[in-house]
C-alpha cells in the first residue's frame, strides 16, 4: 500500500516537473496540512505560519526541476519548510533589529539579540530557590503560558527551542540548519529555556 | 537569590537532551545529586520541552489550500525544463539585448582586427551564454528563463598579454528596460580601460564584460560548461550592498571566480569546487540560506555556478 502510494506520489512529482500545475495542486492538497505543523511548530504565529506554508510550495515548484529524488518529496519539501521558517524568523530578527522599540531592553544579550524586558529580568533573577514546579500547572495554563512567553523570545532562541523541542533536530542539525557553530547552539539553547522556564513560572 | 554562577544552569539543558561529554555529565550529575534547586530546574525544563513538543498546531484555515494554489498561479514561474528548441525562441527583448550585445561584440572586433596581429592563432572559445532574466513583481524571489547562444566563434589570432585593467566596476542590478545601455556603456568602455595592443578573443571579451570578473585575467570558468550546483535564497535590505557581500565572499578566489547579476534578483556565481566551501560559508556568514538541493561538498577543479536569489526585504 505504502509502496503504491509512493509510486502514486512519484508520478504527480514527475508530471509536475513537466509543467502539469494541477499535478502539483494534487501534491499541495496532500501536503499543505503536515507543511501547516511544520511551519506553525518553528514560527508558532498563525499569520507568520501561513506567509511559511505559500512561500514553501512556492519554494518548490520553482525548484521542482532541480529535485533529484534521492530523499522523498515530503522530506523535501519538510526541509524547504523548515528552512523558510527560519528564514522568516531571521526576517523577525532583522526587524527587530532595525525597529528599536522602546519596549526592548537595550541591552543585547550575548547572542545579539534584544529580548522583551519581562523576559530578560526572568532571567536576570534566575535562581534555583526562585522556581516553583511548573508540574503544578493545569495543562492547559502551562500550554497558554508557553505561548505568550515563546511569542516574546528573540527569534534566534525562538528558532534552536523549536527546532530541537519541537522539530527534535540533533544539536547538529540545528548548527547546520541555523548555520551557527554547536557551541551556540548549546549556549543559545540553554538561555533560551531557562528564559522561557522563568517567564512561564512568572505567570506571564 | 542563589547565584547562578555556583549552579550549572548552562549545562542543564545539555545534560537534559544527553549532550554533554563524559566529563561534564559526570559533574553535573555530582551536583544534582547535592542541589535539590537544580533538580527542580532540571524537571521545569523537561516538562516545558515536553509542553513545546506536545502542543499541536491549531487548525489550519480551511481556505489556505485554495490561497496557495493562487498563489502558485500569479507568482509560479514555470516548473517545466524548457525543451531544447524552446531556447531559440528568443522573447523580442532578449532579442534586442542579444544583438546589441552581438553587434558591439562585432564593431570591437573590427576596431581591434586593424590592430598588428600577432603570428599565432588563438585557442577555441567557448560559447557566450547570455541570460535574460523573466520579469516578475517586485519583492518576490524571481525567477528567470535562460536563453543560450552560441556566438560564432571568429578567426582571431590569439591575444598578446594583456596590461592589468582598473579594477571592474561593481555590478549593478538594472531594470530589464535599461539593461540594453548598461551593456552598451560597459562593451564601450573596455577598448579604453583595456588598451591591448592584440585583440582579444571575442566570445571571451563578451563573457568578461558580462560577467564582471573580481581580477584582470578571464576566470577559468564559464557559464556554459559550469555545473549547475545549486540555489540559494537571501533575504536583503539593500541589492547594492549584497553584491558588495558577493564580491567580498568571491575575492578570496581572486582569479578562479566570477559573478554575474543577471538583472533579475539573481546573482550567478561561478567557481571551482575547490573554493565551494570557502564561498558557500561566507555566503551563509552572510545570511545567505541554501535551498535543500543545494549540493552538500563537491571537491576537484570541477567548474561550478550557483544562483543565488536576492529578496527585498519587507520594508518597515
Amino acid at each position: 500500500m505504502l509502496s503504491t502510494m509512493e509510486d502514486g506520489e512519484s508520478a504527480w512529482v514527475e508530471r509536475a516537473r513537466q509543467g502539469d500545475r494541477r499535478a502539483f495542486d494534487r501534491l499541495v492538497e496532500r501536503h499543505v496540512a503536515a507543511v501547516w505543523g511544520v511551519a506553525w511548530r518553528i514560527v508558532r504565529h498563525r499569520e507568520d505560519a501561513e506567509d511559511v506554508v505559500q512561500e514553501t510550495f512556492l519554494t518548490a515548484f520553482r525548484s521542482l526541476p532541480e529535485f533529484r529524488g534521492d530523499a522523498s518529496f515530503s522530506t523535501w519539501l519538510h526541509q524547504i519548510a523548515r528552512s523558510r521558517a527560519l528564514n522568516h524568523l531571521e526576517r523577525a530578527a532583522e526587524r527587530l533589529r532595525r525597529a528599536s522599540r522602546p519596549l526592548e531592553s537595550p541591552r543585547p544579550d550575548g547572542d545579539g539579540e534584544r529580548i522583551a524586558p519581562d523576559v530578560e529580568r526572568a532571567a536576570s533573577d534566575r535562581g534555583p530557590s526562585a522556581a516553583s514546579p511548573l508540574r503544578a500547572l493545569e495543562s492547559k495554563e502551562l500550554l497558554r503560558r508557553l505561548a505568550e512567553c515563546f511569542e516574546k523570545l528573540p527569534p534566534a532562541w525562538k528558532a534552536v527551542v523549536a527546532l530541537r523541542d519541537a522539530e527534535s533536530l540533533s544539536y547538529e542539525g540545528i548548527a547546520e540548519a541555523v548555520g551557527i557553530e554547536l557551541g551556540t547552539v548549546r549556549s543559545r539553547l540553554a538561555r533560551a529555556r531557562l528564559a522561557l522556564k522563568d517567564c512561564v513560572q512568572g505567570g506571564v | 537569590m542563589v547565584d547562578a554562577r555556583h549552579h550549572p544552569l548552562d549545562r542543564l539543558s545539555a545534560y537534559l537532551d544527553g549532550a554533554l561529554d563524559p566529563a561534564d555529565r559526570t559533574a553535573v550529575e555530582e551536583h544534582l545529586r547535592a542541589c535539590a534547586d537544580c533538580r527542580r530546574v532540571l524537571d521545569d525544563l523537561g516538562v516545558l520541552a515536553a509542553a513545546m513538543r506536545d502542543q499541536a498546531a491549531p487548525v489550519m484555515p480551511a481556505d489556505l489550500r485554495a490561497r496557495v494554489v493562487e498563489r502558485l498561479r500569479k507568482d509560479g514561474a514555470p516548473a517545466r525544463v524548457i525543451p531544447f528548441r524552446r531556447r531559440f525562441a528568443i522573447p523580442a527583448a532578449a532579442a534586442a539585448t542579444i544583438g546589441a550585445v552581438a553587434l558591439l561584440a562585432v564593431v570591437t572586433l573590427r576596431q581591434r582586427s586593424d590592430e598588428p596581429a600577432p603570428p599565432q592563432l588563438a585557442p577555441s572559445p567557448p560559447p557566450v551564454t547570455v541570460r535574460t532574466p523573466e520579469p516578475e513583481g517586485a519583492g518576490e524571489t524571481l525567477a528567470k528563463e535562460q536563453v543560450e547562444v552560441a556566438v560564432p566563434e571568429p578567426k582571431k589570432p590569439a591575444p598578446a598579454p594583456r596590461p592589468a585593467p582598473r579594477p571592474a566596476p561593481l555590478p549593478r542590478f538594472e531594470p530589464a528596460d535599461r539593461r540594453d545601455e548598461a551593456d552598451r556603456s560597459v562593451l564601450a568602455a573596455a577598448p579604453e580601460s583595456a588598451p591591448a595592443p592584440a585583440p582579444a578573443p571575442p566570445a571571451r571579451s563578451v563573457a568578461a564584460d558580462r560577467t564582471f570578473p573580481t581580477q584582470a585575467a578571464p576566470p577559468p570558468c564559464t557559464s556554459d560548461r559550469a555545473r549547475r550546483l545549486g540555489e540559494w535564497d537571501w533575504s536583503v535590505r539593500d541589492q547594492e550592498e549584497a553584491l558588495v557581500a558577493i564580491r567580498e565572499a568571491v575575492e578570496p578566489a581572486r582569479g578562479r571566480a566570477s559573478f554575474d547579476a543577471t538583472g533579475s534578483g539573481a546573482v550567478e556565481v561561478l567557481f571551482l569546487a575547490s573554493d565551494y566551501p570557502a564561498i558557500r560559508e561566507a555566503i551563509e556568514r552572510l545570511g545567505g540560506i541554501p535551498r535543500p538541493s543545494a549540493d552538500a561538498g563537491p571537491e576537484g577543479q570541477e567548474c561550478l555556478r550557483m544562483t543565488v536569489h536576492l529578496t527585498e526585504s519587507t520594508p518597515e
